[in-house]
C-alpha cells in the first residue's frame, strides 16, 4: 500500500468539550489503525493515541481542531474520525 | 511556593504535611525516598499500575457480562487512562529525578489531570473529574497496599485540607494529629471554623478553589491570624513562621498567668466573661482562662457525632461532665440549634423542600416539630441541673407565640420527670436567644416572660442585613458594626435593663476586641466569648472605666456606616491597649 497523508479540520460540537467519554473513543479508534495521528489545537498538538495528550488540547465546543493522519491506512482512519465528530459523539453524551 | 488568602475562623499558625480530605481516604505517609531505594520504588510502581490495569478489566469484563457492553466501555477508558505510557513515564520521571515516593509522585500526575478536565469547559464539568480521583484512589490503594494509614488512626501530625469539612468526615479524624484545617468553601459560622475553634486549632476558610494545586504530603502553612494558607513554602518563609508561633505562645502565657484576676473595669465594675463552648472538654479550656462561667453551651455535636439521635442518657452524661468540670460556676445549655438537614432521621425531606435553610426548618422550630427529640433534651437538662448552676437557652424565638410553646413543653417535661420519680431540678432559669430581628423588636414584651436574654449576634447580622457570610460573593456585606445592628442591641440592653433581666452577648462579635467597649458602653455586663479570646478580652475590661466606654458608643451611634463604626472602635481600642498590638495579636 501507499503512504498517504491526509489532513482535515474539524469543529468540537461535544457540549462539553472534548472530554474523557470522547477521547477516549477518540483513542480506541485511533489505535485500531497503525498510521501517525496528531491533532492540534492552535499551538498544542497531540498524539490522537494517548489520552493524557488529548486532554492537554484542552478543547471547549466550538473549537476548530487540525487534524494529521500520516501512514499506510489514514485516509480510513480519517474518514472514521471525521464521522465521530459529525455525530459519532452523540451517543457519548446521554450520561452526561 | 503558593499563597492563598482565605477567611481567618481560628487564630494560631501552624506548618505540617497536608491530607487532602475526600479525595484521600488515607494519609500518604511518605514525600520522599531516598536515592539507592529509586529502582525498588520504581517496580514497586510498576507492579501497582499492573494490578490496577487488571482491577479494571476484571470490572470491565463483569460489567459486559451483566450489563451490557456498553456498561463495560465506561472501564476500558479508565484502563486505556492507566495503562497509558506516558502516564506511567511522568511518575516515574518524578520517582527518579525528585525522589518523589510513588505515592506522592501519583498523587501529583492524576491531580494535574484533575485540574485539566476541571477547568474544561464550565463548572458542570467539575464532576467528571471523578474518573480520574477513581483512578489515582485505585493506585494508592494498590502502592500503600497494608500500610494504608487510615484516617481514624493517624499516627503523625497533619493539616487537614478541604472543600468543606462535614460532620462525618471531621468525627473520623484523629484529633490529636491535626495541626490545623484549610477549606476551599465556608464562613465565619460554618462547621470548619466553629470545629476548629473548640479545638484551638488554627483555621483558614473560604480560600476557594486551591486542592488542585496541592498534593497529599506537600508542606503547608495554615496561618489563622492573617487568613493565609501557604502552600510548599520557602525556607525564609517557614523560618518567619516558626518565630511567629514561638511569640505567640510566650504572649499566650503572659495573659495566661493574669486568669485569676477579676474581670472588672479601671473603676471596679464587674464585667463577667464567659465561654462559649462545644464540647465538655473545652469547659477546661475556659477555667485555666479565667472565665466566669459557660455562657453557651452549643449542644449540636451531640446530634452531629454518630448517625443515631442521642438518648436521654447520652445528652445527661455529657451535661453533667460540664457541669462538674465547671465547678459551680453557671452553665448556660442552648437546646438544638440545627436545620433538619442535619438531624439524622425524620426531618429530612421537609428541609429538602427549603430552598433557603437559615429560614427554614431549623433550631428550637425543629424542636417544636419533633417533640420527642426535644423533650428528651430537656428532661436531661432538668436532670444534670441537680448537680450545678444550669440555665436553658432556646435558639431562634421569633414570636411570643413560639416562646409560651416552648415553656409549655418545659412543663410538660417537668410533669414527666415528677411522674418517673428521678431527681431533677424544677426551678433553673430559662432565656431566650435575640437572634432574629422581630425578638429583638419585641423585646419589652419578651422581657416579661423570660429569665434573660442572649444576644447571638452571628445570626442577628445575618438576619438583619439578609448576608449569608459563609457565601463569599456577599460575605463583604456582613458587618458586626452595622449602626442597625447597634440599635437593635441597644434596644434589646434597654428592654432588659426595664424589667431587671440579665442580658448576655454571646456570638463572634463578644470575642472581637474592638467591640468590648462598645457592648461595655451600651450596658452589657455579661460576655460570653470563644475561649481563646477570653484573656485578650479581660484585658481589655480591665483597661476601661464605663465612662470611657459610654462616650466611646456614644458617638459610634451617631455613625451612620459601618465602615466608619468599624475604624472608629478600632483605632479605640488602639488607644485603650497599645501594648496588645505591640505583641502583633490578631485583631
Amino acid at each position: 500500500m501507499q503512504e498517504s497523508v491526509c489532513r482535515q479540520i474539524v469543529t468540537v460540537k461535544m457540549k462539553q468539550g472534548l472530554h474523557l467519554r470522547p477521547i477516549s473513543e477518540i483513542v480506541r479508534i485511533a489505535r485500531n489503525y497503525t498510521c501517525d495521528f496528531k491533532i492540534s489545537n492552535g499551538d498544542q498538538c497531540g498524539n490522537a493515541k494517548e489520552v493524557y495528550d488529548l486532554l492537554e488540547l484542552k478543547a471547549l465546543p466550538e473549537t476548530e481542531l487540525v487534524l494529521d493522519a500520516n501512514g499506510d491506512d489514514a485516509s480510513k482512519l480519517m474518514e472514521e474520525i471525521v464521522q465521530f465528530f459529525e455525530s459519532g459523539y452523540k451517543k457519548f453524551e446521554e450520561d452526561d | 511556593m503558593l499563597v492563598k488568602r482565605g477567611i481567618a475562623v481560628s487564630p494560631g499558625v501552624n506548618f505540617g504535611p497536608a491530607l487532602i480530605l475526600g479525595t484521600e481516604d488515607f494519609r500518604i505517609p511518605r514525600q520522599f525516598v531516598s536515592v539507592n531505594a529509586i529502582e525498588t520504588e520504581v517496580a514497586r510502581l510498576q507492579s501497582a499500575l499492573d494490578a490496577v490495569c487488571e482491577e479494571i478489566a476484571e470490572n470491565e469484563r463483569l460489567a459486559s457480562d451483566k450489563l451490557g457492553t456498553q456498561y463495560g466501555a465506561i472501564f476500558a477508558a479508565h484502563l486505556q487512562m492507566v495503562s497509558s505510557p506516558r502516564l506511567r513515564e511522568e511518575i516515574e520521571t518524578l520517582i527518579r529525578e525528585k525522589c518523589y515516593s510513588p505515592e506522592h509522585a501519583s498523587c501529583r500526575v492524576f491531580r494535574r489531570y484533575t485540574k485539566l478536565v476541571q477547568h474544561l469547559g464550565d463548572n458542570y464539568l467539575a464532576e467528571r473529574a471523578s474518573d480520574i480521583i477513581d483512578l489515582e484512589k485505585r493506585l494508592l490503594k494498590q502502592l500503600l497496599g497494608e500500610k494504608r494509614e487510615e484516617l481514624s488512626n493517624l499516627t503523625t501530625p497533619i493539616i487537614v485540607l478541604a472543600n468543606n469539612l462535614t460532620p462525618s468526615e471531621t468525627a473520623s479524624l484523629a484529633k490529636e494529629f491535626v495541626l490545623g484545617f484549610a477549606t476551599e468553601v465556608g464562613g465565619r459560622t460554618s462547621h470548619t471554623a466553629i470545629l476548629a475553634g473548640a479545638l484551638e486549632i488554627p483555621a483558614v476558610v473560604g480560600l476557594g478553589e486551591f486542592l488542585s494545586d496541592i498534593s497529599g504530603g506537600d508542606m503547608v502553612i495554615v496561618d489563622g491570624n492573617n487568613g493565609e494558607v501557604i502552600i510548599d513554602p520557602d525556607e525564609e518563609t517557614l523560618e518567619k513562621y516558626r518565630d511567629t508561633g514561638e511569640r505567640q505562645r510566650s504572649m499566650a502565657a503572659r495573659l495566661a498567668s493574669r486568669r485569676k484576676i477579676r474581670s472588672e473595669t479601671k473603676d471596679g465594675i464587674r464585667i463577667h466573661v464567659m465561654g462559649n463552648i462545644e464540647f465538655p472538654n473545652e469547659v477546661e479550656h475556659c477555667t485555666e482562662r479565667g472565665a466566669d462561667g459557660i455562657g453557651l453551651y452549643r449542644t449540636e455535636f451531640l446530634y452531629l457525632q454518630s448517625n443515631t439521635e442521642p438518648t436521654e442518657q447520652v445528652h445527661y452524661d455529657a451535661y453533667c461532665r460540664v457541669v462538674q468540670a465547671a465547678q459551680n460556676r453557671p452553665i448556660v445549655i442552648r437546646t438544638l440549634d440545627l436545620g433538619a438537614d442535619k438531624i439524622p432521621r425524620g426531618y429530612r425531606h421537609l428541609a429538602k423542600e427549603g430552598m433557603n435553610p437559615a429560614l427554614g426548618l431549623r433550631s428550637l422550630r425543629l424542636s417544636l416539630r419533633d417533640l420527642p427529640l426535644f423533650k428528651t433534651q430537656l428532661r436531661a437538662i432538668f436532670r444534670a441541673a441537680v448537680h450545678g448552676d444550669v440555665r436553658i437557652m432556646f435558639p431562634l424565638i421569633s414570636t411570643l407565640l413560639e416562646w409560651r410553646q416552648a415553656k409549655m413543653i418545659v412543663g410538660d417535661v417537668l410533669e414527666d420527670l415528677e411522674e418517673r420519680g428521678v431527681d431533677f431540678n424544677p426551678n433553673i432559669p430559662i432565656g431566650m436567644m435575640v437572634e432574629v430581628p422581630a425578638a429583638a423588636l419585641l423585646a419589652e414584651e419578651f422581657a416579661e416572660e423570660v429569665d434573660f436574654f442572649s444576644i447571638g449576634t452571628n445570626d442577628l447580622i445575618q438576619y438583619t442585613l439578609a448576608v449569608d457570610r459563609s457565601d463569599p460573593a456577599v460575605s463583604s456585606l456582613y458587618n458586626s458594626s452595622d449602626p442597625s445592628i447597634l440599635r437593635l442591641i441597644k434596644m434589646v440592653v434597654e428592654a432588659a435593663k426595664k424589667k431587671n433581666i440579665p442580658v448576655t452577648v454571646c456570638g463572634q462579635m463578644s470575642s472581637d476586641l474592638k467591640s468590648i467597649p462598645l457592648l461595655v458602653g451600651l450596658g452589657i455586663r455579661q460576655i460570653s466569648a470563644t475561649p481563646l479570646a477570653i484573656p485578650e478580652v479581660k484585658e481589655v475590661i480591665r483597661h476601661l472605666t464605663i465612662a470611657r466606654a459610654e462616650e466611646i458608643t456614644a458617638h459610634a451611634m451617631t455613625i451612620d456606616v459601618a465602615r466608619d463604626v468599624e475604624s472608629y472602635l478600632r483605632g479605640e481600642l488602639y488607644k485603650i491597649c497599645p501594648d496588645l498590638f505591640d505583641e502583633e495579636l490578631p485583631l
